[in-house]
C-alpha cells in the first residue's frame, strides 16, 4: 500500500494527463466564449446553431477554471499563486451569482460587461444559470483546496469534484433525452448550454483525477479486486442506463409503443443487467477472498515458524494478531490471546515497563528498544522490540505491528563475556608482569599499568605501532624478525624472545616477551595477547653463572690436561726400563743362554714374558688415554674399505689364521679413521682370540638399521663371531677398563682393548653394545651416524 | 771419499747400547759419535764452542735423534739446526719412544726425514736397523760435501 503511494505520480501518469487535457479543454470552451462574445459570434458560443448560449461570466469562469486547474497541477510556486488567484475569481463571479438565485437579488454582475440582447428561456438576460454557477462555486472551492500548502485534502476535493460534476451531468443527460424540464430546468435557473456542460464536465474530471491515488480515488485506482470489479461495473453502470433510456424513448416518441411498455423494458433490462452484474461482483468477491485467506494461511505458516514474536494490537492496545511462537510462550493459544489488552496478558509490571514505547508506537512513530522486561509469569527477560505503527489510508494510527525477540541468553553472554572480560582486566592490572594485546595484525590497543609505570608512557600517549621504540636498538631486529614470523606463522612458530626494555629513567632491562594468538570458536585469530616478565636479575645471576662455570672449565680442563699429560708421560718413562729388562733380557736369553742352567733359564723366560705384558699394558694404556684426550675431527670414513686394510695388516687376522667374512655391502659413517681402526682392529682381535681352543675362528661383519624411530641416520655395523662368549652379567661390565673375563694364562689381555673401543665409539657420537652367550659366541654393534645421507 | 759418520743424539744409556749392538750386528758402516744431550748435539751440528773445528767434528752423513733429551730436546735440536743451517740439509732419522701425534707432525715439520718408534724387543731393534741400513747407506745417496 505504501509503495503504490510513493510511486502514485508514475503509476496514475495517464489518469493526470487525462485530467490536463480535460482543464485544456475546460480553458478552450471558455476562451472560445470570450471571443464569441467579443467578437459578436453567436457560434463559438455555443458551439451550433439554436443552442443555448454561454453567458460572459460563464465564459470567463470557464477561462479561469482551465488556468486554475493547470496551475494547481504543477508544484511551482508561481503556478500556486496563479492558482490561487484563478480559484478566487471563480468564487467572485459564481458565489454572488448564487447569492442572486437565492435572495432573488440582481446585483448588477450578470451584464457588466456585454448585454444579453438575444436571451433565449431566461428570466436574467445575462445571467450564469444556477447550476453552472453551483458547480462552479464548487469547483472554485476544490481549486483552492488544491493549492493549500499542508495536509492532504485529496479525498474532499474529490468528493467538491463529483458534486460539480452531477450538474453539468444533468445537463447533457437532458440534452441528450431532449427534455430540460425533466431535469429541474426551467426559465428561472436558467439552461446550461452544451458547451458549458461539456467544459464543466471536463473541468470536473481535471479536478477529480488530479490525485488518482488519494482519496476516494484510490478505492477505483487501486489493485484491491474491490477496485478492479468496480472499474469494470462503473463503465457498463453508466453506459448501458443511458442507452436505455434512449432507446426505450426513441420507440415512445415514434409512437411504435406506448410508455408503459418503454419502461416496463427498461425495468426489465435493468433488472437482469443488475442481477447479472450483482453475481459476477459476488463471483469475484469470492474469489478474491479465496486468495485472501491463501494469503493469510501463508502469512499465519511463515509467521508460526519465524523464531521471533510477531504481534499486531488495535490503537485499543488489543491484540489483533499474534504468532504461534508468542502464544506458546504464555502458554496460551492465539485465539485466546487476540482480543485481549496487552496488559491483560503480560502482567501489569512488564506492561508497565514498555508502556511509554506503545504510545510512542501509537502516536505513529517507529520504535526500537532492547531492554529488561519483567514478566510475571517467567521473570525478567532481555527482549529486542521494534514497533511499527499501522496507519489506516487517512493517516490515522490504528495500531502497530511488533517484532520481538528475546535476546536473554545473548546478554547473559554477553554479560557473562564482559565479566570475565573484566575480571582478567582487573588481574591484568594488578599483576607485576606487562600485559599487553594487539588486534590480529598487530597493532597495540592495549597495556596494563605495569606497563605503563615501566615506561612511563601513558596509554593514550603511545601510538599502536610504536612499541618497538621501546626496546633497545641491539634487540629490535630480533623481536621484529621473531614477531613476523608468529604472525606470518598464525602463530603456529611461539613468540618468545628475550629482549631489554627501557625504562622511564632510561635504564634498560632484560625482559621475556611473549605473545600467543587468541582466537574465535571458528579457529580464526581475532587477536594476540601478551607478557613482558622482568627476567634481569635472573638474566644477570645466568650471565654471572656462566662466567664462573667457563672459568672453572677452563680451569678443570687445564687440571685435566696436566693429570693426562702426566700419565702419559708417566707410562711413557715406564717403558725405557721395561725396553732395557726386555732388551738385556732377550741378550742374555739369545747370546748367554749356554752358559745359564735350567732353572737360571727359566726365571729369564718367565722375566720376559712379564716384562712382554708389561709393555702391552703400557702400550693399551697410551692407546686409551690417546683415544680419550685427542682432538677426533670427524670425517665420513669407507667402513669396508677400512676393514680390508686392517685385516691385511694384522697378521693374526689372515686368511690362515681366521676366516672373516662381510656380509653385504658396509656404509660410509661419520668416524676419525684412526679411532675407528682403533676400535675394529681391538674388536677383530678379541672375535679371534676368544675362542675355544682348537676351533677356527670366525667371524661375520655386516651392517644393520637402526629399529629406533628418529634414528633414521644411525647404522649399525656388527660383528658376530663363534668365540666362547660370555654370562649376561659380566656384559656389563665388559667396557670397563682393566676388566677381564678370563683367568691370566688362558687368554692374555691388558683388559683395555673395549674400554678403548666404547671411549672411541663414544666420542664420536656413537654407541657401542654386546649380545652374548657362553659358548655361543658375542655379537658386538657398533652404532654410528652415516655418511652417506641415507 | 769421506768416512760414513752416524751421529746419535740419545741421553739413554741403554738404548745407546742396544743401538749400538744391533748396529754392530746388523754391520753398520763407518764411525759412529754419540751426544748425550739437546744443547750439545745443537753445538756440533752449529759448529759452535768446543765443536768449532769441522775437520775434527765433521758434519755426519746421518742423525739419529732422540726426541725426549734434557737441556734441549730433540725437536729443539731439529728445528734450530734447520733454521740455523738451511743448506746443510744432512738426513734426520727421529728415533723416539713417543707415538704422540703431535710429535710426529712437529718432528716432520721442522725437517725430520723419518720417524721411527723404539722396539722394545732386540729381534725387532735388529729389524729396523737392517731395514735403516738398506734404506739410507745401501741405497740412499748423499752428496759428498754439505758445504
Amino acid at each position: 500500500m505504501g509503495l503504490s503511494r510513493q510511486n502514485g505520480e508514475n503509476e496514475f501518469r495517464d489518469l493526470v494527463r487525462a485530467g490536463q487535457i480535460g482543464a485544456m479543454i475546460t480553458l478552450a470552451l471558455g476562451a472560445a466564449g470570450i471571443a464569441g462574445w467579443i467578437f459578436d459570434e453567436p457560434i463559438s458560443r455555443t458551439l451550433w446553431k439554436g443552442g443555448s448560449e454561454m453567458k460572459f461570466n460563464t465564459a470567463v469562469a470557464l477561462t479561469a477554471m482551465g488556468v486554475g486547474l493547470l496551475s494547481a497541477m504543477r508544484r511551482a510556486v508561481w503556478a500556486k499563486v496563479l492558482a490561487r488567484i484563478a480559484a478566487g475569481l471563480l468564487l467572485l463571479i459564481s458565489v454572488p451569482t448564487v447569492l442572486q438565485y437565492v435572495f432573488s437579488a440582481n446585483f448588477g454582475i450578470d451584464e457588466l460587461f456585454f448585454r444579453d440582447s438575444n436571451f433565449v428561456a431566461t428570466t436574467h438576460p445575462g445571467r450564469m444559470a444556477w447550476y453552472t454557477a453551483s458547480s462552479v462555486v464548487l469547483l472554485g472551492t476544490g481549486i483552492l483546496l488544491l493549492t493549500r500548502k499542508t495536509g492532504d485534502a485529496a479525498a474532499l476535493t474529490q468528493w467538491l469534484a463529483l458534486a460539480a460534476g452531477f450538474f453539468p451531468l444533468q445537463a447533457l443527460i437532458g440534452y441528450f433525452y431532449a427534455t430540460m424540464a425533466v431535469l429541474g430546468m426551467t426559465a428561472q435557473t436558467g439552461y446550461m448550454s452544451i458547451p458549458t456542460a461539456i467544459a464543466l464536465l471536463c473541468g470536473a474530471g481535471a479536478l477529480l483525477l488530479h490525485a488518482p491515488g488519494r482519496g476516494i480515488m484510490a478505492v477505483l485506482t487501486s489493485a484491491t479486486p474491490g477496485s478492479v470489479a468496480s472499474r469494470a461495473l462503473m463503465i457498463v453502470l453508466v453506459i448501458v442506463p443511458l442507452a436505455m433510456g434512449w432507446v426505450a424513448l426513441s420507440l415512445v416518441r415514434r409512437g411504435e409503443h406506448t410508455i408503459e411498455y418503454g419502461i416496463a423494458t427498461v425495468a426489465l433490462i435493468t433488472v437482469v443487467l443488475l442481477v447479472t452484474l450483482t453475481w459476477l461482483n459476488a463471483f469475484r468477491l469470492n474469489k478474491a477472498e479465496e486468495a485472501l485467506r491463501d494469503r493469510e494461511e501463508q502469512l499465519r505458516f511463515v509467521t508460526d515458524h519465524v523464531p521471533v514474536f510477531i504481534v499486531q494490537c488495535d490503537a485499543d492496545t488489543r491484540y489483533k494478531f499474534v504468532n504461534a511462537a508468542y502464544a506458546e510462550r504464555f502458554p496460551s493459544r492465539a485465539e485466546d490471546i487476540v482480543g485481549k489488552k496487552i496488559r491483560e496478558v503480560v502482567g501489569s509490571r512488564a506492561y508497565e515497563s514498555f508502556r511509554h514505547h506503545v504510545e510512542t508506537a501509537l502516536a505513529g512513530k517507529r520504535v526500537e528498544f532492547e531492554e529488561k522486561i519483567p514478566y510475571e509469569q517467567f521473570g525478567e527477560r532481555w527482549m529486542h522490540c521494534i514497533y511499527v505503527p499501522e496507519k489506516a489510508l487517512g493517516g490515522e494510527v490504528i495500531g502497530f505491528v511488533a517484532v520481538i525477540h528475546d535476546v536473554t541468553t545473548r546478554r547473559a553472554a554477553e554479560e557473562a563475556l564482559r565479566e570475565s572480560e573484566e575480571h582478567f582486566r582487573s588481574l591484568a592490572e594488578g599483576m607485576p608482569h606487562m600485559v599487553w594485546e594487539c588486534d590480529r595484525f598487530g597493532a597495540w590497543h592495549y597495556r596494563n599499568a605495569a606497563w605503563t609505570e615501566y615506561s612511563g608512557a601513558a596509554m593514550e600517549s603511545v601510538p599502536a605501532s610504536s612499541w618497538l621504540n621501546y626496546y633497545h636498538p641491539d634487540d629490535q631486529l630480533l623481536l621484529t624478525r621473531a614477531w613476523n614470523e608468529t604472525l606470518r606463522s598464525q602463530g603456529a612458530i611461539r613468540f618468545d624472545v628475550e629482549a631489554r626494555m627501557r625504562r622511564q629513567d632510561g635504564v634498560y632491562r632484560w625482559f621475556r616477551v611473549t605473545a600467543a594468538a587468541v582466537r574465535n570458536a571458528a579457529g580464526e585469530i581475532v587477536k594476540w595477547a601478551g607478557t613482558c616478565t622482568d627476567i634481569d636479575e635472573q638474566k644477570r645471576a645466568h650471565e654471572v653463572l656462566e662466567h664462573t662455570v667457563k672459568e672453572r672449565t677452563a680451569r678443570l680442563r687445564e687440571t685435566v690436561h696436566e693429570l693426562e699429560a702426566f700419565s702419559y708421560s708417566i707410562a711413557h718413562d715406564m717403558r725405557a726400563p721395561l725396553r732395557a729388562m726386555q732388551g738385556f733380557a732377550a741378550i742374555l736369553e739369545q747370546e748367554y743362554a749356554s752358559q745359564l742352567d735350567g732353572t737360571a733359564r727359566s726365571y729369564l723366560q718367565r722375566l720376559v714374558t712379564a716384562s712382554g705384558r708389561m709393555d702391552r699394558l703400557i702400550v693399551d694404556i697410551l692407546n686409551y688415554s690417546k683415544v680419550v684426550r685427542g682432538e677426533l675431527d670427524l670425517a665420513p670414513v669407507d667402513v669396508q674399505k677400512l676393514i680390508g686394510t686392517i685385516i691385511e695388516s694384522y697378521p693374526n687376522l689372515d686368511a690362515g689364521r681366521a676366516d672373516i667374512q662381510i656380509e653385504g655391502a658396509l656404509p660410509l659413517v661419520r668416524a676419525n679413521e684412526a679411532a675407528l681402526t682403533q676400535v675394529i682392529s681391538n674388536l677383530l682381535g678379541n672375535a679371534v682370540k676368544f675362542v675355544a681352543p682348537d676351533v677356527r675362528p670366525r667371524v661375520r661383519i655386516y651392517a644393520e638399521g637402526m629399529s629406533v624411530p628418529g634414528e633414521a641416520d644411525m647404522v649399525a655395523v656388527c660383528f658376530e663371531d663363534n668365540g666362547i662368549g660370555m654370562p649376561r652379567e659380566s656384559q656389563k661390565r665388559l667396557f670397563n677398563i682393566f676388566t677381564r673375563l678370563n683367568r691370566p694364562g688362558l687368554y692374555e689381555g691388558s683388559g683395555i682393548g673395549l674400554a678403548i673401543v666404547k671411549k672411541a665409539v663414544e666420542r664420536m657420537g656413537g654407541r657401542v653394545g654386546v649380545e652374548s652367550e657362553p659358548g655361543k659366541g658375542s655379537r658386538f654393534r657398533v652404532e654410528l651416524r652415516r655418511a652417506d645421507g641415507i | 771419499m769421506r768416512e760414513f759418520l752416524t751421529l746419535l743424539i740419545e741421553d739413554d744409556e741403554n738404548d745407546v747400547f742396544f743401538l749400538e749392538h744391533a748396529m754392530r750386528k746388523a754391520g753398520w758402516p763407518g764411525a759412529m759419535k754419540v751426544l748425550r744431550d739437546g744443547a750439545e748435539g745443537i753445538a756440533y751440528l752449529t759448529g759452535a764452542g768446543a765443536f768449532a773445528d769441522r775437520t775434527e767434528h765433521p758434519l755426519p752423513s746421518l742423525i739419529i735423534l732422540d726426541l725426549n733429551l734434557p737441556v734441549k730436546t730433540g725437536l729443539e735440536v731439529l728445528q734450530l739446526f734447520r733454521n740455523t743451517e738451511p743448506d746443510k740439509v744432512v738426513p734426520v732419522i727421529v728415533f723416539t719412544s713417543s707415538t704422540s701425534d703431535i710429535d710426529m707432525r712437529d718432528a716432520y715439520r721442522f725437517g725430520a726425514n723419518c720417524y721411527l718408534t723404539k722396539p722394545s724387543h732386540p729381534d725387532a731393534l735388529l729389524e729396523v736397523v737392517q731395514a735403516l741400513k738398506t734404506h739410507w747407506i745401501r741405497y740412499n745417496q748423499t752428496p759428498t760435501s754439505w758445504e
